[in-house]
């Protein structure tokens, strides 16, 4: 039972890694908009357009209970409802649209977003598929569109899945695989820092061996971040590297610990090896996190969620669904970034001490 | 420990023949949603860690070669 007193956080990393790559890989993603035909339509007189839905489940019945599938458009916050729906297959949509007319003078387009709820599904939005034009309307006539309107209830969805996100599908789940490496890097390299401190504190080397070895497995871990984030950016932005701030950054930050490991190796001198490297490490983390964390956030573009705002990502890019998934993913690595940092320090510390002897 | 082996590759093998029953439908679901790149995406954590493993296991066997000099 000692054993598992002082190991149990090790059982827990792999259980949450586990835990988070089964439902990472198990779990649906959608509903979402795939697209509307026509795109393009004049609002002034009835219409109708075919909705493609992404992983939708539309049922040819609902109890009348139920209530049905509902959409709207919605044109500058305002919106309408479609008069009819029906039902195509699981993925269709047919959807019928009273024409607004309202005695203004100018005409202009707006792209509206599709509002689609239903029992099941809850609400979800395409938004910006659909070119509405307004001929001889102002906007201020918009105001009777809301009249003739009912507001969705904004239902939640009856059913566990990831959120359907543009261009990115089914690759929105790599969020629970790739992201989680930064944050393990992150944690890891900190710890590797204040063992650094307390070497240059105490001059004990058991602190530098853990500093280095803490230092080797965040490297490991920022390269998976690249080697993971490259692959999937190359079919999300279609290039495998841009001139993102937050790629710039930890590529630099990767190479400022590569850095260290090359300084270890090119220092003889078993004292001067970790007092240097210490020193190094300590001036390197701050750094290491201003260009990861504070210089990505201070950008004004990034194609990284998150830039301009919150640290990692805004709320607007997770589903309450995804975070079940993703905060046990970024545990789960953190816990199992350090126990193959502590096994690389025991072994390492075995080396050392046969050597010095 | 043969028996044991055998049991574990056709335990394998049965997980892939139920891969081919998914539909023709979800197979083009998958193609067009981007999965192979999730996939790809957990190919490549898994090479790391175990290159990474591999370099531990070095370095446990010059451990141990010490410890046999001695």
């Amino acid at each position: 039972m000692q054993g598992f007193r002082s190991h149990w956080w090790k059982a827990l990393g792999a259980i949450l890694v586990l835990y988070s790559i089964y439902l990472g890989t198990s779990t649906e993603v959608g509903p979402g908009v795939v697209r509307v035909t026509p795109d393009n339509v004049s609002a002034n007189s009835s219409f109708e357009v075919q909705i493609e839905g992404y992983n939708t489940h539309f049922k040819d019945h609902y109890d009348p209970k139920e209530g049905g599938v509902h959409v709207w458009y919605k044109v500058l916050g305002k919106l309408q409802k479609a008069k009819e729906v029906k039902v195509v297959d699981a993925n269709h949509l047919l959807a019928r649209f009273d024409g607004v007319n309202l005695n203004t003078d100018t005409s202009f387009v707006r792209s509206g977003t599709i509002v689609i709820e239903d029992v099941h599904h809850g609400m979800f939005l395409g938004s910006k598929m659909l070119a509405l034009h307004f001929d001889k309307n102002a906007e201020a006539g918009l105001d009777s569109l809301e009249n003739a309107s009912v507001v969705p209830q904004k239902r939640d969805q009856a059913y566990f899945s990831f959120p359907y996100r543009y261009l990115l599908y089914e690759t929105i789940r790599n969020l629970n695989f790739h992201v989680p490496m930064w944050f393990t890097m992150i944690v890891i390299l900190l710890i590797s820092f204040i063992y650094s401190i307390s070497h240059l504190n105490t001059g004990k080397r058991v602190y530098d061996i853990r500093a280095n070895a803490f230092a080797k497995v965040g490297l490991l871990f920022g390269l998976m971040g690249i080697a993971t984030g490259m692959f999937w950016a190359n079919y999300a932005w279609g290039t495998p590297w841009t001139k993102d701030p937050k790629l710039n950054g930890a590529a630099v930050g990767v190479l400022m610990y590569i850095a260290y490991q090359i300084l270890r190796g090119s220092i003889d001198d078993e004292g001067k090896v970790a007092r240097i490297s210490a020193v190094y490490n300590v001036l390197a983390f701050p750094i290491f996190i201003v260009l990861i964390i504070v210089l990505p956030r201070l950008a004004e573009f990034s194609l990284h969620p998150g830039a301009g705002d919150s640290v990692g990502f805004s709320t607007y890019d997770l589903n309450n669904h995804l975070r079940k998934v993703f905060y046990p993913a970024v545990l789960g690595w953190i816990l199992v970034g350090a126990w193959v940092s502590q096994l690389t320090a025991r072994i390492d510390k075995l080396i050392n001490d046969k050597e010095w002897k | 420990m043969i028996k044991k082996t055998g049991l574990a590759l056709m335990l394998l093998f049965l997980t892939l023949t139920s891969y081919a029953d998914v539909t023709e439908s979800r197979d083009m679901f998958f193609r067009s949603g981007k999965y192979n790149v999730v996939v790809a995406v957990l190919v490549i954590i898994f090479v790391f860690l175990v290159v990474y493993l591999f370099r531990l296991d070095r370095k446990v066997s010059t451990l141990e070669d010490k410890e046999g000099e001695k």
